[in-house]
């Protein structure tokens, strides 16, 4: 566990020469990589509690879209990261350690283990996109580091991941929303999730005049 | 020891903002989402008073109030004397802003906490252990302000303003104008509320007295907004400042939108200070006229209820 809060704090730092080891010695990193990213996971989930509550959810439910969470964490970064190496094969002319590359992106979760800290009201939000920025300012140093690339040349490839990924999620939109509530269902039990913009837009609200008809 | 204290102490005011919006997610999820598909209940014909008002003024109070009946001698004084002036309006001022279901922090079970805060804010007002009262209503100002809570906080107060409307008179469905006069964070928890209490078809207004409030949705259903301030109030820019949606940097946020439609207006109405004896309901202190801080904002406040009702705004399109 020392070893894994140690990495944390270097890789927070941006420390060049522990990204410089993710390129020589990866499956010296994959371990505390893995347990960072558990705990961005878990964190950000602590910080998500406001929806679940807004939704009845606890106990084994609760735990079941803690998991759900973090896979779907796990998923989209595994997906961005392999956007980032085919676009970086590609244009490099040869294909990139995929490992290493893997490594960078299970770190740049690292800003999110304070996650939870977005639970805070009205301030947790700015803090979330500080956390997003400092997320990404990971993935680029680490990419540069790793790969010995220049700055830019690493700022183009993880950019091209991140559009990747918005377009993706804009293409694929109605599936992805069909297969998202289909597991959360399974994983919590209900059927939709309400949010906070749910109850803004009135819905369960009914109209004063209608149940006035009569009464006074 | 001194730093581990201060530790200690940001430590334990950082769980107590993170544990700030549960009290109304708690009563969302174990009574609040059923309470409000019932909702905005009717209440019965003999807990309402009969009155011949067709205006509303409801009072919510700043951060440094302990509950709905719990108001200060300047403040009731000064609501007195708005009464007195306009006997045509309706004055409402017994909720509790910064709760879900207008129960005071003297109603709970933490009570020795707040009473002994509130003992200590009335014989020691230098030891600054009583501003925890402050603490405590800011932090649900930041629930309300945010969009992720804040429906859940509103709807709950919106409520509970229902509920007292109709035990002061007013008819549902009548269409009466309600103002909602906001002291200091106060004025965010109206425009919270207020976002609801037009979904059932009151027509509302802010006051907003040294307001701190957001970019936050109510104002899109705000028939107007008037930000009455003072000029030696500088806690009332905090609003400028804390919520970048009221930045000049967005435009397209409800507060700019609002004003764009003119539906703003900003007066600096004497040289008050934000709170204590020199604030908006003093009367010991005297403008340049010779009126006491309490009557210039009594008159203000006045001169806008006489003005025509404001008309409902354009709702834009989601």
């Amino acid at each position: 566990m020392a070893e894994v809060w140690l990495v944390l704090k270097r890789v927070l730092g941006l420390d060049p020469a522990l990204f410089a080891s993710v390129y020589t010695d990866p499956g010296a990193l994959l371990v505390p990589a893995l347990v960072i990213a558990l705990v961005a996971a878990a964190s950000t989930m602590l910080g998500h509690v406001a929806i679940l509550k807004l939704n009845h959810i606890g106990g084994l439910r609760l735990l079941s879209a803690l998991v759900l969470s973090a896979v779907v964490m796990a998923v989209l970064q595994v997906v961005e990261v392999a956007v980032t190496w085919v676009v970086a094969s590609v244009v490099l002319r040869e294909p990139l350690p995929l490992l290493p590359l893997l490594i960078v992106g299970l770190f740049s979760t690292a800003p999110l283990a304070l996650n939870f800290l977005t639970a805070i009201p009205h301030f947790g939000l700015m803090l979330g996109r500080v956390w997003q920025a400092w997320s990404y300012l990971i993935v680029v140093v680490g990419v540069a580091h790793a790969f010995q690339l220049k700055f830019w040349w690493a700022l183009g490839f993880t950019l091209a991941g991140w559009v990747a990924m918005q377009l993706l999620a804009r293409l694929m939109h109605r599936p992805l929303n069909w297969v998202g509530s289909r597991i959360w269902t399974l994983a919590t039990g209900r059927p939709t999730m309400v949010t906070a913009q749910d109850i803004l837009s009135g819905a369960p609200i009914v109209p004063v005049v209608q149940r006035t008809e009569g009464h006074r | 020891m001194i730093a581990w204290i201060l530790g200690t102490l940001a430590i334990a005011a950082l769980v107590f903002v993170l544990l700030s919006p549960l009290e109304s997610l708690r009563w969302w999820a174990d009574r609040g989402e059923r309470e409000v598909r019932d909702t905005f209940e009717l209440l019965p014909e003999e807990s309402c008073a009969d009155t011949d008002s067709h205006r509303f003024l409801v009072y919510l109070s700043g951060v440094g109030v302990l509950g709905g009946d719990e108001l200060s001698g300047r403040e009731l004084a000064w609501l007195e004397s708005v009464a007195a002036e306009v006997p045509d309006v309706t004055v409402v001022a017994d909720v509790f802003p910064y709760s879900v279901d207008n129960s005071g922090l003297l109603q709970r079970a933490t009570v020795w906490l707040w009473g002994f805060l509130d003992r200590v804010r009335r014989r020691m007002y230098s030891n600054p252990l009583h501003f925890l009262i402050n603490f405590r209503n800011i932090t649900q100002v930041l629930v309300s302000s945010d969009p992720r809570y804040g429906p859940t906080q509103s709807i709950g107060l919106a409520q509970e303003i229902w509920h007292s409307l109709q035990r002061h008179g007013y008819v549902p469905g009548s269409g009466d104008p309600v103002y909602l006069a906001g002291f200091s964070g106060g004025a965010q928890m109206a425009l919270g509320a207020g976002w609801f209490l037009r979904g059932i078809g009151v027509p509302v207004s802010l006051i907003s007295i040294g307001g701190i409030f957001g970019d936050d949705p109510g104002l899109d259903r705000m028939g107007h907004v008037w930000h009455l301030s003072g000029s030696k109030d500088r806690m009332q820019h905090l609003g400028d400042v804390v919520f970048p949606g009221r930045w000049p940097t967005a435009p397209l946020s409800t507060w700019g939108r609002a004003k764009r439609e003119g539906r703003v207006t900003k007066r600096v109405i004497g040289p008050m200070q934000h709170d204590g004896a020199k604030a908006y309901f003093g009367r010991r202190s005297f403008g340049p006229d010779g009126r006491n801080y309490a009557e210039i904002t009594r008159d203000a406040v006045v001169e806008i209820l006489r003005e025509p009702a404001p008309s409902d705004p354009v709702l834009p399109a989601r």
